[in-house]
Parts: structure tokens; C-alpha cells; sequence
């Protein structure tokens, strides 16, 4: 009966538990490693990097990468190396606290509206939809416009753009633990609301919630350069990876190094950030299958 | 209602100023395209890139350089000033001053034609000089500069006195700019409502037509065939050489110089600093600059408030940051360091004044010791009774060019090393206006160009400050400048004048009521088929020589 084993159904189950098995292994210890690296670079920068980021040297501007500038110059004779290393600070600051905002207002906008009744449920889920039919950024650049720019305004700003996906989440999360059979019961022998949101509720969220909130970070921290490229974030001359993309511009064609290290910062911590977060879900999404 | 109009206007100003390269320079220097290799030919069409389009088409409303930058090609004014700044008969065959300086008599030239069929005259010239005033005109700027204007007199229909209330030397210069330009009356009279948005309803007599524009794309003009009144100075007469004149509108610096160097264009506006070494290695194209004049880009150290109300501490600043440095750093030795508030072309520039505050960064440590600043905290500042020296220098990163916050990095690490912290918040244009009237800030940058010694009354008179619609942004108050620059404003008389200004010019660097920084500079890009394109006073391009050689 071997030969049934080979039918074409097992095969290809068989390869996809391969396949699964050999994404499995390395990319959760590749990622750890750079996300490991971009955390020791955020608490250790000022220790692993010699000069200071914002120490200008006009007679050393515009020069390439060398031993003694790792990722070159910029237009000032700054070091491109500790721009990109100090830079990670206030960029990685951004996208933890935006997404940080966002949870906090979308667990307490999508409980508010899973408890409130039809009513109340309707106008704060309309209300939400309304939010999240605007483009993000845009809702970010109106929060801007009202609080004025600089790096903690631009954190509420995209904090706030990005509460509706959360709010919608955890309300519907909310729906289905209040209709399982476990919680009608209990509610019956008298559990009181408190307890199921901070018992029922909150644990069956936490799982989606830090997926979400995972690809949120990765995008947050997208959103956050982007601010900042239009100059509405970090105050200059501090380091900040979408600021220096922006300062590079014009130099596009004649000093590459300037644009492409912040760049390629942003890129590599945006990646890993979406890889840790598709491993989440597909552990929360086993587990639940399982 | 009045306050609103006057702070809307100064908003105007400053985001011109800030936006904009206002205004004028001049001078000379090499700025005709090409070697003149053979006799011009008529004929071929030619693209200009400029990095700002203009909000305004209306050369009676709009402050904007852009707006005047192309209509000069469409409208034409009663004086021409050369490169130099001698004033030539355009559509005025000659004029008389009177002698208390307070109205000009002008005989204008006959024949002149609006594209429209009809004639240029006498009215005219009422009519367009009673739109720039009128108040339902609301205009930005050609108002300011018929400055105490009180009416204009049809004597016949070829004579016209123009009259003001005290005596106005800078209304020749006003008149000779494209904001001063003249409309048709008939299109005054039906479209007046239309003439901001541009195209065929700005009718003029000019040396092109506006065929149309496209928002957010191009403006097109088409040559004007029945054109026979080009200025004395210009470099030819009768029609302009090139049929059609398309200016795009390339925001991007990279974008801008990648359609040049792929001919996409033929010449590129506000070539940047960092692209004008490979601009000018490339066999196929060639640099054409003008320095600007008036004002330079310059920082003003608002002298009523805080630490900067005693000399010495402006003083440190003005020889504590090595400015030769950063600017030939930032801007590739393409711009010149400034030594005097206004540029070295401006009528009136005061040569003396170079190299007398060279960086000196000892001198500056030694000045802020001497005013008190001698204690150091933990981030390196001075500071004086526990409080640090911290200066606010605001910034609108929105209007930001010309590399100016790269350069204000620049400074602010000269000013470290000095102990001097500098605070830089980003404001929206609407905030750092209300900063500019309440005087919340220790530092403002401006450049504003003319070609005129008279900003520097803007600058310094102790009554131009913002309320009052001037650009006295150190809130400077000296008696003497105050003299001076009027005696200026009121004779033509080359000598006072230029006493008076060298007076006033030294008096602000040696009470540092003054930073100057650098003469911006107009750089053009173009391919090199492109002749015979020269500058105006404004140091912008004028187009109605350009020829094509297609050589």
C-alpha cells in the first residue's frame, strides 16, 4: 500500500511540509540576527561609533566609503556611518511608539464598540470605516497640521492614522468571544464585564493583535521616514534615516553613499520587522487550527 | 480688515522671499550664451525648465519671481534697464523727472500694438497703473512698488505724467519690471476677473503671446509676428527668433537636470550647485550664471531680545561661524560669500567692506566672555547666571531652497563649537509669520533681491519693521541709517547715494545688526545650440534674443 503514499495529494503535502520546514529553520535566526543587530546598534550607537553625528568637517564632504568613513561623507563631512547608526534611534522610536498609539486607541475604540450596543456600535464603527477610507498619510499630515511638526506629534500623528485596522480588530474579537457558548454561560452564573474583557476578551486578542501590530510597526516606521522626508519629523541636525534620504536628492548621481546606507536601513529593519510578523501569524493561526 | 490685507501681503512677501529668488541682479559677466558664432536665424521652438510654477499669473497681483519671469515675454514696460543699469526707451521714447522728483512725464512711443489689434496710448498707461492700485486688485507687490503713487495725468494721448506724494527715485527701476507691465485695456476691462489663471486673456505687447497653460505642466507662448518695439539695449528689433517658448514646470533638482543631459529640454532654470561641474563638462551643454543683487541671503540677529541685544554677543556670531567654508562647501564654490548685506552688483555697493570680519573663532569666544557668557554645562553651551545661550532660529521646511537648512547645519555646529546653542523649530508658513510680527525669534534668514540700494532702507530703517510692511527683521533702530537711507530713497544724485549707502552698509556689519552669508546666483543649464540668452537686472532669463544654431 506504499504506492498509495505516492499519490499525487500526499506528494504535495508532503513538499509543502518540506517547504515549510526549510523556511522554518533559517529565516527566524537570519531575522533574529538583524533584529538583534538593529537593537544593539539603538542602545550601543553611541559607543560603537566613534564620531559624532552631527560634528561637521567640510574639507572631508562628499567622500567616498573608506576605513575611516565606513558608508562614506555627506555634504557637510559628517559621517554617513554614525548618521545611520544615531539615525536608527529616533526612527525605530517612531514606528514603536506610533504602533504603541494605535494599539492603545484601537483596543479601547474596538471595546467601546463591542460592548455599547447597536447603536453606539454603529456610529463608532461608521466613524472608523470613514477613517479608514483616507489614505494614512494624509490623516497623519491633518493630525500634523493641527499639532505642528517635530518627532513626538509625528508619532501621535501616525499613531492616530493607524487606529481604525486595530479598532475593527479587537471589535471583532469582541463579537466572538461574547457569542461562544463558555461566555454566555458564564455571563449567565453572573461574570461580570470587567473580568470577561481582562479574562476572555483581551487573551483571545492578544495573538492578532501582535501580528497586527507587528506589520504595523514595519509600516509605522515607513510612514514615520516619510514625515520625516518631507521634514516634518526629527528636528535637524539630529540623524533620522527618512531625513537623510531627503538631504540626498541631489546627490543621487554623484555621491551615492549618502541616499543608499539610510536606505537600505530602512529597508532592512522594514523587512525583517514583516518577516517576524508573517512567523507570529503563522504561529498564532497553527496554533488556532490546532 | 486692513491688518488682515497687510499681513497677507507680508506672508506673500516672505514666502517670495523664501521661494522665490526675488528679484534682481545683475550685472554682467559673461552672461550671453555661446561664442557669437554666425548671424542669429529665426525659427525652431525651445524649452525652459523652471523649478516653481507660478500661483498667480497676474503681474499687477502676484509677487512670485516665476509669474514675472515668463510674462516679461508677454507684456512690455515703459523703461528698459541693461544689464548694467542704465535705463533705455522701450515703450516710452523718452520721459522728464521732475525736479523735486515727484512725477515723471513720459512720451510714449507710437504704433505700439496689444496682440489684441489695439493701441498702446496714453490711457493705457492710467488705466493699468489705477488696476495696480485699485483695492478690489488686492495686489501682492506692483502696488509696493508704485510706492507713494497718487495718480496718472493724460496730457495727450501720447503724454502721460505719472505723480506721487513725496519725492520717489526708484519708480524708474519700478517701471522698468515686468510687474509694472502693461494689459490691454480691453482685456482690463473683460477678463479682469481671469488674468490670474493665465493663457490667451493675458493680452499684452509683448514680444510672445500666452497661447496656454496646463496646470501643473507647461505654459506655452507662441511668438508675436507683428512685434516692432523691442527696447533700445535689447540685442535685436522686430520679432522675436524663436516660434514657440514652452517653460515646464520640474520641481525636482534631479528631475530638472536628467531632462536636460537627455535634451528633453533645452535649457534648465535653477541649475543646482552640486550639477554645475558636470553640467559644464558635458561637451553638449553649457553654464550661463548671473550673481543676484539687493539683498543678500543674509541673517538677521533680532536686536531687542535676549542674549543678541548686546553687541558683542552678534558680534561672536558674525565672526564665530566660518562662512567662506561652509558656503564654497554647500555650494561647491558656486556661490560667492557675501561680505555686505547686498550684493556686489547692486548700484551703490560698498567694496570696503570685504574681508574686514573674517572668521575669527578665538575673537568670538573671547567676545562672549567679555559679555558674561563664561559658564559651561553639560552639553558643552555657555551659559550666564545658570542659564544657557540658546537662540531660537525658526525654519519653514516647506519653503526651504537652495540647500539653505543644510547650510543652517553648517552654522549651527560653527556655533556649538563657540558654545552657542541654536534651536531651529520647523514652523508652517502661517506660524513664522505670526513669529516675524511678534518678533519670536533670535535669527531670521532672508535674501530679498532688487536692483536697488533702497532695500537696504527695507532692511534697516527703524520704521520698516513687519508691521509696518517692512523687512527690518533685526528690529534695528539706528538714527543715522535712518537719515541716510531716506536722503537715497529721495535724489538721484550717484554720488549721495553712494555715500550714503557705503554709510549705511558699514554701520550694520560694524554694529552687526548683520550676517551676511552669500550673493545667491541665477544658474542656467542649456544645451549648446542655445545663443544669444542673456539675464535681466532680476538675473533672470530673458528669452527674447534666444536664438537656435543648429550648427
Amino acid at each position: 500500500m506504499r504506492t498509495v503514499d505516492a499519490s499525487p495529494r500526499v506528494l504535495a503535502v508532503r513538499a509543502a511540509g518540506a517547504r515549510r520546514r526549510l523556511a522554518d529553520v533559517p529565516v527566524p535566526v537570519l531575522v533574529a540576527a538583524v533584529v538583534l543587530a538593529v537593537a544593539v546598534v539603538v542602545v550601543l550607537a553611541p559607543g560603537l561609533v566613534a564620531g559624532s553625528p552631527t560634528r561637521t568637517d567640510p574639507v572631508q564632504a562628499l567622500r567616498g566609503p573608506s576605513w575611516k568613513h565606513l558608508f562614506g561623507t555627506d555634504q557637510l563631512g559628517r559621517d554617513t556611518f554614525s548618521r545611520v547608526a544615531y539615525g536608527a534611534r529616533p526612527s525605530l522610536l517612531l514606528g514603536c511608539g506610533a504602533t504603541a498609539v494605535s494599539v492603545a486607541g484601537g483596543v479601547l475604540l474596538g471595546l467601546a464598540a463591542g460592548f455599547s450596543g447597536r447603536v453606539g456600535d454603529q456610529v463608532l464603527m461608521r466613524v472608523t470605516d470613514m477613517v479608514l477610507a483616507l489614505p494614512p498619510l494624509l490623516v497623519a499630515l491633518v493630525v500634523i497640521a493641527v499639532l505642528g511638526s517635530g518627532t513626538v506629534n509625528v508619532l501621535v500623528a501616525i499613531g492616530v492614522a493607524f487606529v481604525p485596522p486595530y479598532a475593527r480588530m479587537v471589535r471583532a474579537e469582541v463579537m466572538l468571544v461574547r457569542r461562544s457558548g463558555y461566555v454566555e454561560a458564564a455571563v449567565g452564573l453572573g461574570l461580570r464585564r470587567r473580568v470577561l474583557v481582562v479574562r476572555h476578551v483581551l487573551p483571545n486578542a492578544l495573538g492578532p493583535l501582535l501580528v497586527l501590530a507587528t506589520v504595523g510597526f514595519g509600516t509605522s516606521l515607513i510612514y514615520a521616514s516619510s514625515l520625516s522626508f518631507l521634514g516634518l519629523g526629527t528636528r535637524p541636525p539630529a540623524p533620522e534615516w527618512g531625513a537623510m534620504l531627503s538631504e540626498s536628492r541631489d546627490f543621487l548621481s554623484s555621491a551615492w553613499w549618502i541616499g543608499l546606507f539610510p536606505g537600505l536601513a530602512v529597508t532592512t529593519a522594514v523587512v525583517a520587522i514583516n518577516v517576524v510578523g508573517r512567523h507570529l501569524q503563522a504561529t498564532f493561526t497553527g496554533r488556532t487550527r490546532r | 480688515m486692513r491688518f488682515t490685507r497687510t499681513r497677507h501681503r507680508l506672508l506673500l512677501l516672505v514666502v517670495v522671499a523664501l521661494t522665490a529668488f526675488a528679484a534682481c541682479g545683475s550685472s554682467g559677466g559673461g552672461s550671453t550664451a555661446g561664442q557669437a558664432s554666425g548671424r542669429p536665424v529665426s525659427g525652431g521652438s525651445l524649452t525652459f525648465a523652471t523649478d516653481t510654477e507660478p500661483i498667480n499669473f497676474d503681474i499687477h497681483v502676484s509677487p512670485q519671481d516665476v509669474t514675472a519671469l515668463i510674462q516679461r515675454n508677454v507684456f512690455d514696460s515703459l523703461v528698459y534697464q541693461d544689464s548694467k543699469g542704465a535705463f533705455h526707451p522701450w515703450l516710452a521714447e523718452s520721459w522728464e523727472t521732475a525736479p523735486d522728483l515727484r512725477s515723471y512725464t513720459f512720451h510714449l512711443r507710437t504704433g505700439v500694438r496689444f496682440s489684441d489689434g489695439t493701441a498702446f496710448d496714453a490711457e493705457a498707461v492710467k488705466l493699468n497703473f489705477e488696476h495696480v492700485v485699485a483695492k478690489t486688485t488686492k495686489s501682492q507687490f506692483a502696488a509696493s512698488l508704485l510706492g507713494p503713487y497718487t495718480g496718472t495725468e493724460v496730457i495727450d494721448p501720447t503724454t502721460v505724467k505719472v505723480s506721487f506724494s513725496q519725492p520717489f527715485a526708484p519708480f524708474l527701476q519700478a517701471a522698468s519690471t515686468a510687474y509694472l507691465g502693461f494689459y490691454s485695456p480691453k482685456a482690463l476691462a473683460e477678463n479682469a476677473g481671469k488674468l490670474s489663471a493665465g493663457g490667451p486673456v493675458d493680452v499684452g505687447t509683448g514680444p510672445f503671446l500666452f497661447s496656454s497653460y496646463t496646470k501643473g505642466q507647461s505654459v506655452v507662448l507662441t511668438r508675436n509676428p507683428a512685434y516692432a518695439w523691442a527696447p533700445k539695449g535689447a540685442g535685436h528689433s522686430g520679432p522675436a527668433y524663436l516660434d514657440r517658448l514652452t517653460i515646464r514646470f520640474l520641481r525636482e533638482n534631479s528631475v530638472r537636470v536628467g531632462a536636460l543631459n537627455s535634451g528633453q529640454i533645452d535649457v534648465a532654470g535653477s541649475l543646482p550647485p552640486a550639477n554645475v561641474k558636470a553640467v559644464e563638462a558635458n561637451r553638449s551643454l553649457q553654464v550661463l550664471r548671473r550673481d543676484a543683487s539687493g539683498g543678500n541671503y543674509n541673517i538677521y540677529p533680532n536686536t531687542t531680545r535676549g542674549p543678541l541685544t548686546d553687541e558683542r554677543v552678534r558680534k561672536a556670531l558674525q565672526q564665530g561661524i566660518n562662512i567662506d567654508q561652509n558656503v564654497r562647501t554647500v555650494y561647491f564654490g558656486q556661490y560667492k560669500r557675501a561680505w555686505s548685506p547686498v550684493g556686489a552688483l547692486t548700484p551703490s555697493y560698498n567694496p570696503a567692506l570685504v574681508g574686514t570680519w573674517p572668521y575669527d573663532a578665538a575673537k568670538a569666544n573671547r567676545l562672549l566672555d567679555e559679555a558674561g557668557w563664561t559658564g559651561r554645562d553639560a552639553g558643552g553651551y555657555r551659559t550666564k547666571d545658570g542659564k544657557r545661550l540658546s537662540l531660537r532660529w525658526p525654519i519653514v521646511p516647506s519653503l526651504v531652497r537652495e540647500q539653505r537648512d543644510i547650510l543652517g547645519q553648517a552654522i549651527q555646529e560653527d556655533l556649538h563649537k563657540i558654545g552657542v546653542e541654536i534651536v531651529r523649530p520647523s514652523l508652517d508658513a502661517g506660524t513664522y509669520i505670526d513669529a516675524i510680527y511678534s518678533g519670536d525669534y533670535d535669527l531670521l534668514d532672508l535674501s530679498w533681491a532688487r536692483f536697488e540700494p533702497d532695500v537696504l532702507r527695507l532692511a534697516f530703517h527703524s520704521k520698516s519693521t513687519a508691521a509696518n510692511g517692512g523687512q527690518n527683521a533685526s528690529y534695528f533702530n539706528d538714527p543715522d541709517v535712518d537719515r541716510w537711507t531716506v536722503t537715497g530713497e529721495g535724489t538721484f544724485d550717484t554720488s549721495v547715494r553712494n555715500d550714503v549707502y557705503a554709510k549705511t552698509q558699514q554701520r550694520v556689519i560694524e554694529r552687526a545688526a548683520v550676517i551676511p552669508v552669500y550673493t545667491p546666483s541665477y544658474i542656467v543649464g542649456a544645451a549648446s545650440y542655445v545663443r544669444d540668452l542673456t539675464f535681466d537686472t532680476n538675473a533672470w532669463p530673458r528669452f527674447y534674443d534666444v536664438w537656435r544654431d543648429k550648427k
